[in-house]
């Protein structure tokens, strides 16, 4: 009994590990605060492992993992009288408008980050680096405004133009509509 | 309204950096409302950049998630053996009551709630059920962290004889994946105390789970659990002298 439980465990795993990324993007797109996205899309995970038997091996298990994710992110909204693991009450409702909602879309985790590593190749090593910082680092513009000695707004300035032209970059490269 | 880019990019980038006010994320809100082009501008920058972090950010890595994942999964069937174990032990309790009247039942329950909690055993479990209460309660009425829980798989290593960047040994998890080396430069807790040794005598494989911050560009971690696979089960300090406090 108990083997058949870990034989099951490591067979939603490799589910997991198909889809984790390309939920957890959909996730923070639906407004949810970038600390939390993780704790949120583990818990789509949880609730679709215990409902795995509800689950049509037929179906799309990325659309429903999606669907069960929306619900997730809808509950919390409704949440009051504590501090949600949403961005902002008025985002979150824009966002999840704009998500569609009949069928949601699949990120194409894969193909969108390799185009964004051959976009942020291109750009000038100075961006790169801030970049670096900002992700791999971990600093936010305060942090790197103090280290960089620059203002904070500032630093933002740039990280903004670095997106923009990387998100430029990236619909050239995947020829318009890719989410 | 004409739409102000110049604004609405000096909100995007508050908003990607998580430094964005409520006033700021409403006047945000207002020009999204107008604008359902910016709405899918900025639904294209949230997926992009996460997809980013998740790549840059060794504790946001795709093995890093699939065992927190798999950690929440066997805490959360932890969770249903303990409610077992307490309906088990009510259970051994209810027969004798049900063969008396129902005041006398009422009374006989109370007696024997006062008489477990009497004996050592029923104080370690009423102990129990007040830090889960005391727990889900503090959850719900404090503000949340800014930090999430993450788990990170790497090396225990000593940051003055393995890394020799100090004098004094403290406590490090040093993470490899992909070819990028990150180090996590531990908070001196109570998970941690007791395991100096651990770190002390070389490169130990380490799993930890807790919150991340980075200050001077260092990641520090404030670890909640420490796990060594090595040894196939947790090493926590109330069992590093033989006490388990919970049964659970």
């Amino acid at each position: 009994m108990k083997l058949l439980e870990e034989d099951e465990i490591e067979t939603f795993s490799g589910l997991v590990k198909e889809h984790q990324a390309g939920l957890r993007a959909f996730v923070r797109a639906l407004g949810v605060d970038d600390v939390w996205v993780d704790d949120l899309a583990q818990e789509a995970f949880l609730v679709a492992y215990r409902r795995r038997d509800d689950f049509d091996p037929e179906a799309d298990f990325g659309k429903w993992l999606r669907g069960i994710a929306r619900r997730l992110v809808a509950n919390e909204r409704r949440k009051a009288g504590r501090r949600s693991r949403l961005l902002h009450d008025s985002l979150t409702d824009l966002l999840m408008e704009a998500a569609p909602s009949e069928e949601p879309a699949a990120i194409r985790a894969p193909e969108l980050f390799a185009a964004m590593q051959g976009c942020v190749a291109q750009l000038p090593p100075r961006s790169r680096e801030l970049l670096h910082c900002r992700y791999s680092q971990g600093e936010n513009a305060v942090q790197l405004a103090e280290r960089l000695r620059m203002q904070a707004d500032a630093v933002r300035q740039s990280l903004v133009r670095i997106r923009v032209a990387v998100k430029a970059c990236i619909e050239r490269k995947l020829e318009g509509a890719w989410l | 309204m004409a739409l102000d880019r110049d604004r609405y990019q000096a909100l995007l980038g508050c908003l990607l950096d998580g430094a964005i006010s409520d006033a700021e994320s409403e006047e945000l809100a207002q020009m999204l409302n107008s604008e359902p082009e910016l709405r899918r501008d900025l639904r294209e920058h949230l997926v992009l950049w996460d997809l980013w972090a998740q790549q840059a950010t060794l504790e946001r890595s795709a093995t890093s998630f699939l065992a927190a994942w798999k950690t929440r999964l066997a805490a959360e069937a932890g969770a249903d053996e303990f409610r077992e174990a307490v309906r088990a032990k009510l259970e051994t309790v209810a027969p004798r009551a049900e063969r008396r009247t129902q005041a006398e039942a009422s009374e006989a329950r109370l007696v024997t709630w006062m008489a477990a909690l009497r004996r050592p055993a029923g104080l370690a479990w009423a102990a129990a059920m007040a830090v889960v209460v005391l727990t889900g309660s503090l959850w719900l009425v404090l503000p949340r962290s800014a930090h999430a829980t993450v788990t990170i798989h790497g090396e225990a290593v000593c940051t003055a004889c393995v890394l020799h960047q100090t004098h004094d040994c403290h406590p490090a998890i040093r993470v490899t994946s992909e070819g990028a080396t990150q180090i996590y430069y531990l908070d001196s807790n109570q998970a941690v105390a007791g395991m100096q040794g651990r770190f002390c005598s070389g490169p130990t494989p380490a799993v930890a789970t807790g919150t991340t911050a980075t200050k001077d560009g260092r990641r520090l971690f404030e670890a909640a659990t420490v796990f060594w696979p090595g040894d196939q089960k947790p090493r926590d300090p109330q069992e590093m002298d033989g006490r388990v406090l919970f049964p659970f």
